[in-house]
């Protein structure tokens, strides 16, 4: 080979390994690029859920005497299984009007908009799966992805609390 | 005659390594081009997103809304009085909100309990442009406190933000 060819094929091999070199860098940063996640979806969803559990509690209950959503947790929770307030439409003690009258609203909220959710109240706040010992729980099968939660602790008689965790799962 | 094959041979070399040279700029400006606008589509999403949470975070703190009792401001919480009177008040006045709220609806629902009190929604504020393609809801829990008895009832403020 005379000292053209070689200088040409050298030329050659510098195109292909800076066309490479390219080809990787827009494979590892454009192509293969993690999607990124919206601030503002996954603020307004965090948003959403402290609202929730912010604005439920604080609900007064004309049917109760005009008792806090809250004081029904903690009574449902410190005289299980039925609780001790007694309130009307539906007659019943705090525990049933709650699952009764928590999943109108969650009705009304969640699943008209479409959202997922998952609703736990549970006395251990790492028990957030929705297991036998939770007082109350509401779960929405489709919550397979990633979730965005609040939780909310409750007093009860010393030295339990009360935690109540919302989920909302991140729609498409 | 055969010095001027072998020039023609090398002209036509570097024309097709031009050629070659071109289409491959050409590939990666499409490309390029491509990126850039789903990116971008992906920013404007987001400017949308966080444009709703300004307006409902605004709408809530504005003094004409919100729950107070002696000069302290209760967050997340508006008054249902000031709501009846705001509907008016922010409607026929909605050039002086523009500045705050631009192009969007702003409704407050009443969602629980059922007392038959009180409308089911009031609509706040609602600048249309003349032209748009959508308007997706936000939603936001808030507290409505019932001045006359002293109670706080569960509502959603709904943003949606013409597009």
């Amino acid at each position: 080979m005379n000292k053209k060819s070689q200088m040409e094929l050298m030329g050659l091999a510098i195109v292909v390994v800076l066309l490479s070199l390219v080809f990787l860098f827009v494979v590892r940063f454009v192509i293969l690029r993690p999607p990124s996640e919206p601030i503002g979806k996954e603020f307004a969803e965090s948003e959403m859920a402290a609202n929730f559990l912010n604005a439920m509690m604080e609900t007064n209950n004309p049917d109760c005497s005009d008792i806090k959503m809250s004081t029904l947790f903690q009574d449902c929770a410190n005289n299980p299984p039925d609780g001790r307030i007694r309130c009307s439409n539906p007659d019943a003690y705090s525990c049933f009007y709650l699952r009764n009258k928590l999943g109108e609203l969650f009705g009304s909220t969640f699943n008209s908009w479409n959202i997922n959710y998952n609703f736990y109240a549970s006395f251990d706040p790492n028990d957030i799966e929705g297991t036998s010992k939770d007082i109350l729980t509401f779960d929405d099968d489709d919550c397979t992805g990633n979730r965005r939660m609040k939780q909310q602790p409750l007093p009860l008689n010393p030295p339990n609390t009360l935690y109540l965790s919302l989920f909302i799962c991140e729609g498409d | 005659m055969r010095i001027r094959k072998k020039g023609q041979i090398q002209m036509m070399e570097t024309i097709v390594v031009l050629f070659i040279f071109f289409i491959i700029v050409i590939l990666g400006l499409v490309f390029y081009t491509r990126i850039a606008k789903s990116s971008l589509a992906e920013k404007l999403d987001q400017y949308e997103e966080l444009s709703k949470i300004q307006v409902a975070q605004i709408a809530s703190s504005l003094p004409e809304l919100q729950c107070s009792q002696d000069n302290i401001v209760k967050s997340n919480c508006v008054d249902l009085l000031k709501v009846e009177a705001a509907t008016t008040v922010m409607s026929n006045n909605a050039a002086d909100y523009f500045d705050l709220f631009a192009f969007s609806r702003i409704t407050i629902y009443y969602i629980y309990p059922r007392t038959g009190n009180w409308p089911d929604e009031w609509e706040i504020y609602n600048v249309q442009p003349d032209d748009w393609d959508s308007k997706l809801p936000s939603y936001f829990p808030i507290s409505l406190f019932d001045p006359f008895t002293q109670n706080y009832y569960f509502g959603v403020m709904v943003v949606e933000v013409y597009k």
